[in-house]
């Protein structure tokens, strides 16, 4: 029989312990994960509420309280002093409600479940969002 | 080394896709947090192809676990396993091309490798069929950060797996 499975089951020790090498792809990781959060350059903000069935554009300098449909059920977003957070949501985790509030031009609040984003943008950024 | 065939190979394979099937059901069907962090342990299967294998069977076993998983469960053709197959997918072949390139990275650096590229791959293609890539890119990070902790776990349970496995086909 052809022995075609010669170099199975077989593995070079030196391989399999950790090297100094590994810590390459956890730079790498770290890096881009930082990326996203490093606050971007913007003079006026504006928020973006990403829901799954609408898009709602609120400027920062207005004071408002808004009520949206997200997958899992209602979620009040509050925008004050320039500052967005979520009031309340209905999902179980209340991760959204958690997460604070948010100022920075590139900082958001995400709402895996309930498909619903906030999203604090610069000025320049706005078209390419709500194109 | 005793002689082994063809049927040698089919049934190890099968044997691997199961495991790597079996992790990924139970895995799904036990409550995330948050949503967008799991282990990945049925990469455990992908990793012993890898190393005791030929490489690209590597590929044949992640793939043919996402098809298995998604028939099983009643997902085939929904979003959520097309997100599910091209992650599987890239990141098999990310870690087959590393495996075959020689570069000195040892299984951890291979496993972090993979769960990397799952979750850039699931990302991109989520934010083209449910979010907008916008919103994405916020996600990012909360993604990316648990898969240095869940990548490192993975590669330690397959070298914990093949250490042994080798030892006992040696004796055969």
């Amino acid at each position: 029989m052809r022995d075609i499975c010669k170099h199975y089951w077989t593995v070079d020790k030196k391989l399999l312990k950790p090297r100094a090498f590994d810590l390459l792809p956890i730079m790498l990781i770290v890096t881009l994960a930082i990326i996203p959060l490093l606050p971007n350059r913007g003079d006026t903000s504006t928020f973006i509420i990403i829901t799954p069935d609408e898009r709602i554009v609120l400027p920062a300098e207005v004071d408002t309280v808004i009520t949206v449909e997200s997958a899992v059920g209602p979620m009040e977003i509050g925008i004050y002093a320039g500052k967005a957070h979520v009031e309340r949501a209905s999902c179980p985790n209340k991760i959204c409600v958690s997460m604070g509030e948010i100022h920075n031009p590139g900082s958001s609040i995400i709402c895996a479940p309930g498909r619903t984003a906030v999203i604090c943008i610069g000025e320049e950024e706005f078209d390419a969002v709500t194109r | 080394m005793p002689s082994r065939g063809k049927s040698y190979r089919i049934t190890y394979l099968a044997a691997l896709a199961a495991i790597g099937c079996a992790i990924w059901i139970v895995e799904e069907l036990i409550p995330h947090p948050l949503p967008w962090i799991k282990p990945g342990l049925a990469n455990i299967a992908t990793l012993i192809a890898l190393y005791l294998m030929r490489p690209s069977d590597a590929l044949i076993v992640s793939v043919s676990r996402v098809l298995l998983g998604a028939l099983l469960l009643g997902r085939f053709g929904s979003a959520g396993f097309i997100i599910s197959l091209s992650g599987a997918t890239l990141s098999a072949l990310v870690m087959v091309a590393i495996r075959k390139s020689g570069l000195p990275f040892s299984i951890y650096g291979v496993s972090l490798f993979g769960a990397l590229f799952h979750g850039l791959t699931q990302l991109f293609v989520a934010g083209i069929l449910v979010y907008s890539l916008r919103a994405v890119v916020f996600l990012t990070p909360w993604v990316l950060l648990p898969s240095i902790a869940t990548g490192l776990l993975v590669g330690h349970f397959a070298r914990m797996i093949i250490v042994r496995g080798q030892a006992k086909f040696h004796n055969h």
